[in-house]
């Protein structure tokens, strides 16, 4: 909190004046700004605990066009006031967050498909579109987006890609980066350039459009974007598998990676996130008093080949100490687990409010070291940590949840010393503080301890050199102060 | 020399300086003149060369470089095909042949971490022991460095199932342009701490940094492959049937390698009699199809799917096998086609690099007769087919002398281009822009793309000492 009023009297933004929200009308029209703050007040967080992390906008506008957008990044630069890009709002590291007030810029009216091309098997979108919108269009022309987050239900395509999405297939498909083929982007000084094509390869120059896939807003808005496609998989199947406890599960995982079966996913559930998921959804699973859980999907063009995987696979789980191997009879049954898998951070919302949702990424080999750790940090600090994930990457969502009993003053002193604790452990094993979450505001302060002053010298670098008065999405990722 | 007294306590005898260099050594300094790009006009000899054997040593030549003032041009194998090697404005150029080990081959984690240096067909060796497999190579695998290939974004013929390097690149080390060690990703599948710098100094052509480690993904090595050739009566013909490979076939092939007919035959007849080809004389065309997978009986089934596609285009299967025989003989007429351009052309042909969406592929082929017919020079046509990715390659014709032909390739490669940029495509797909394309780069990325690139050169290299004249003019 100190970081952040430091850097804003240093800086200086202007604030939005009367005259501001005139001109903002001009370029969008009237229905597409507000200022009233009641409505304002959805803008000022997303899904970060608001409390801690929120701030309000000056005002916020809905573009409708890429020349809207262009327009008021221009008259932001020129007038020096902080604009902050938004998609769904259901970001997990405060990216969204218009942190210096200034101008929270929503793409949500901005959500076309602009052109299915099945030729090239790409499509051309605005940024606004809800990526369940374009994952059903595309299906039904028999092709799937396999660049797609947890959440894609409300997360827009464009905050996929600012945040550089991963979810549960990315351990065989790869995160969203790996689809995206050109964005258009308007630059911190407002000026509109394409970046990519539908181009299988391109070494013309460098490659600008990965170096704005991830950066969370900070180079620029991203206003439409090329998506590659491919053929969607004829054969899924799925195997819930039990074990007694959540190491002897994550110990089963490296064995199934090396072995080049490539299950679309590997999701690991401890018993808590299990019960908690079920719990919220009103949903019994007659086996949520294991240990632990993973669900392991195979997918593929071949059902025998599938099927045979999935045997495999559930040989080798059972080779490994797993206690019952179950095979989802039919799509409900997937779907129903699913469910309980994908709610399970919505879950620990509803009932732990005071928790802390992480996102550590470690290499494949060294996530049977995680858990323990976890035990530990724990242990340590008085909180339990349940923890869920994509297990295949190395990506696990461990969650710090507050005692009940405990104070909120001891709470976000322990939260502080288990955090460091487990980004020590994570850094410890070659892992990083995020797989796909992002920095945004939650993790800026423990970035700035962990990271190579080189490599924050040459994102500053990069970041000073786009955006000279750094007005976008200032205040994420790390501050331009910090050395 | 005194301006080299300092590098040559970095690097002991481990450099070469031109101007005190014997006459044995001249010849060895020639080498470093250029790359694989063949008009002399580009090639430039170096004021000395160096040969770091650790990260450190190449840390201080950047510093050096950065307190005198002096380019420095790094260089893998000097297999590339864009001058990204050549040092322009000469100064120091940097060969990262003595840092060639093989660092770590972690099963475990699927990757490996190798100087580079590394010749990418060593790594692929070595991997094999393993069941493991680098998916990101080029076509020049048997001389090429890993290094170059990250520093290029090199492609090559197996791309269309597994991609390009860059894919594979999971981590790096590098030197930045003031002499900053850093590291870049690691042994993560995922990373969203901060900017993705590793892939910006991925195909970055050695302008931004210097790779002095790399982390490459490697995957289980299918255990399976076959190929075929299918001749089909004219260029057009192949090409439909390109978008039918990849799109009705679920699993689709390894590589779809396109050479037209007459360069077919004129290889297949260079080489020596008992590795030659059965090509029909009147195709027009021919794609070289690749399957893999963990078995041949899953294989042949693939195969099977694509014949009957060859044949529904009025095409005929030769040449088909699932043996390493028949899969190295398949090949080695694809790969030698560059070389036996190179003979039939000398120094006089620019072996091109265009890339066009898919979708688009036919009307490439359309473009390219069209410049034939109004250049009146001969343009072989091959390359990687199934990417939308080729190697148009204009060549002199024998009666033609070298002014003629030096005013005549300018006007068909701007043509060319213009051409590409319409039906979506760009300039480079897998080579690079290197030296040899900067003037054209206009063509392909707009003022404010290249406005942007510019600036992140400027932040990351103040005195624009590293690899100078590469990509921006």
């Amino acid at each position: 909190m100190s970081t952040t009023t430091k850097a804003k009297t240093k800086r200086a933004y202007q604030a939005v004046t009367a005259e501001i929200v005139g001109e903002l009308r001009q370029i969008v029209g009237d229905k597409n700004v507000i200022v009233d703050e009641e409505k304002m007040e959805a803008y000022s967080h997303d899904e970060t605990n608001a409390e801690e992390y929120g701030h309000m906008p000056e005002v916020v506008v809905f573009p409708t066009t890429t020349e809207q957008v262009a327009q008021v990044v221009q008259l932001a630069n020129r007038e020096t006031i902080p604009i902050t890009p938004r998609g769904a709002g259901s970001g997990l590291s405060g990216g969204a967050i218009p942190s210096y007030g200034g101008i929270s810029l929503s793409v949500e009216k901005m959500n076309k498909v602009i052109e299915l091309d099945v030729d090239n098997m790409v499509i051309v979108v605005e940024a606004g579109i809800v990526t369940n919108d374009l994952a059903t269009l595309v299906q039904e022309k028999g092709l799937f987006f396999a660049g797609y987050p947890m959440s894609l239900q409300t997360c827009f395509l464009g905050g996929n890609i600012a945040e550089n999405a991963g979810g549960g297939k990315a351990v065989k498909y790869g995160v969203t980066g790996r689809y995206i083929m050109g964005v258009e982007l308007v630059t911190p000084t407002g000026e509109v350039v394409w970046l990519g094509g539908k181009l299988a390869k391109d070494v013309s120059g460098y490659d600008l459009k990965q170096l704005v896939v991830g950066s969370e807003g900070t180079l620029g808005i991203v206003t439409k974007a090329i998506v590659r496609l491919i053929g969607y998989p004829t054969a899924t199947s799925d195997l819930l598998v039990l074990f007694k406890t959540p190491r002897e599960a994550i110990d089963v995982v490296p064995v199934l990676m090396a072995r080049g079966l490539t299950p679309t996913s590997i999701e690991f559930m401890d018993q808590l996130s299990v019960q908690t998921s079920c719990r919220y959804l009103n949903e019994t699973l007659p086996y949520q008093e294991a240990g632990a859980m993973l669900l392991i999907e195979v997918d593929g063009n071949d059902p025998e080949q599938v099927e045979a995987d999935l045997i495999a696979i559930g040989d080798l789980c059972e080779e490994h100490g797993a206690i019952e191997v179950y095979v989802a009879e039919d799509r409900n049954t997937m779907e129903r687990i699913w469910n309980v898998r994908r709610n399970i951070a919505e879950a620990f919302k509803v009932y732990s409010p005071i928790q802390s949702l992480e996102d550590i990424v470690v290499p494949m080999a060294s996530i049977p070291e995680v858990i323990p750790e976890l035990d530990r940090i724990g242990a340590a600090h008085g909180m339990k940590i349940p923890c869920y994930g994509h297990a295949g990457d190395g990506n696990l969502h461990a969650t710090l949840v507050k005692d009940p009993a405990m104070e909120m003053d001891a709470w976000h002193r322990a939260e502080e010393r288990a955090l460091h604790d487990l980004y020590a452990v994570t850094s410890k094993l070659g892992g990083k503080i995020s797989g796909e979450h992002g920095i945004g505001v939650k993790r800026k302060k423990y970035l700035k301890e962990l990271i190579d002053p080189v490599e924050l010298g040459l994102m500053q670098a990069i970041k000073r050199a786009w955006d000279p008065r750094a007005i976008m999405n200032p205040g994420k990722i790390f501050d331009l102060a910090d050395a | 020399m005194t301006v080299f007294k300092e590098l040559r306590a970095v690097f002991g005898t481990d450099i070469i300086v031109h101007e005190e260099a014997s006459a044995n050594n001249r010849g060895a300094i020639a080498k470093y003149s250029h790359d694989q790009v063949g008009d002399e006009r580009y090639w430039q000899e170096p004021a000395a060369i160096v040969f770091p054997t650790s990260t450190e040593q190449v840390s201080k030549l950047m510093q050096w470089a950065n307190t005198t003032g002096t380019p420095v041009t790094p260089r893998g194998a000097g297999s590339g095909l864009a001058g990204a090697a050549i040092p322009v404005a000469g100064g120091v150029v940097c060969s990262f042949e003595k840092m060639d080990r093989i660092l770590e081959i972690d099963a475990d984690n699927l990757m490996v971490v190798v100087e580079p240096g590394v010749v990418t067909n060593r790594l692929d060796e070595a991997l094999k022991g393993h069941g493991l497999f680098f998916a990101g190579y080029p076509m020049s695998e048997d001389i090429c460095f890993v290094g170059g290939n990250v520093a290029e974004n090199a492609g090559g013929g197996r791309a269309v199932k597994y991609g390009t390097t860059s894919a594979y690149v999971q981590g790096a080390e590098v030197v930045t342009p003031t002499g900053q060690v850093l590291n870049l990703g690691g042994k993560r599948l995922k990373d969203v701490t901060g900017y993705n710098l590793l892939q910006l100094f991925v195909g970055s052509e050695g302008t931004l940094g210097m790779f002095t480690k790399l982390i490459i993904r490697v995957v289980p090595r299918p255990t399976a492959r076959g190929v075929f050739f299918g001749a089909y009566p004219t260029p057009k013909a192949a090409t439909d049937c390109i978008v039918d490979l990849k799109r009705r076939l679920a699993d689709g092939p390894s590589a779809i390698e396109f050479i037209d007919g007459d360069t077919a035959r004129q290889t297949n007849e260079r080489l020596p009699k008992a590795e030659r080809t059965e090509l029909p004389a009147n195709a027009g065309a021919f794609l070289l199809v690749e399957f893999d997978a963990a078995d041949t009986a899953t294989v042949e089934l693939l195969l099977a799917g694509a014949k009957d596609l060859v044949q529904a285009h009025g095409g005929s299967v030769e040449a088909s096998g699932t043996d390493e025989t028949a899969i190295d003989r398949a090949w080695r007429l694809r790969k030698q086609v560059p070389w036996w351009v190179k003979r039939a052309a000398g120094a006089a042909h620019s072996l091109e690099d265009v890339v066009v969406p898919p979708s688009a592929i036919p009307e490439l082929v359309g473009v390219v007769e069209g410049l034939r017919t109004k250049y009146a020079v001969p343009i072989a046509l091959f390359g990687h087919a199934g990417d939308g990715n080729f190697h148009v390659t204009p060549m002199k014709t024998e009666a033609m002398n070298l002014e003629d032909w030096d005013q005549t390739a300018p006007d068909l490669l701007h043509e060319l281009y213009q051409e590409v940029v319409q039906l979506g495509g760009t300039i480079s797909g897998e080579h690079g822009i290197g030296r040899k394309r900067t003037k054209h780069l206009p063509v392909a990325l707009s003022d404010a793309e290249r406005q942007t690139m510019r600036s992140i050169k400027t932040a990351l290299d103040p005195n624009n000492v590293l690899n100078p004249g590469v990509i921006f003019s």
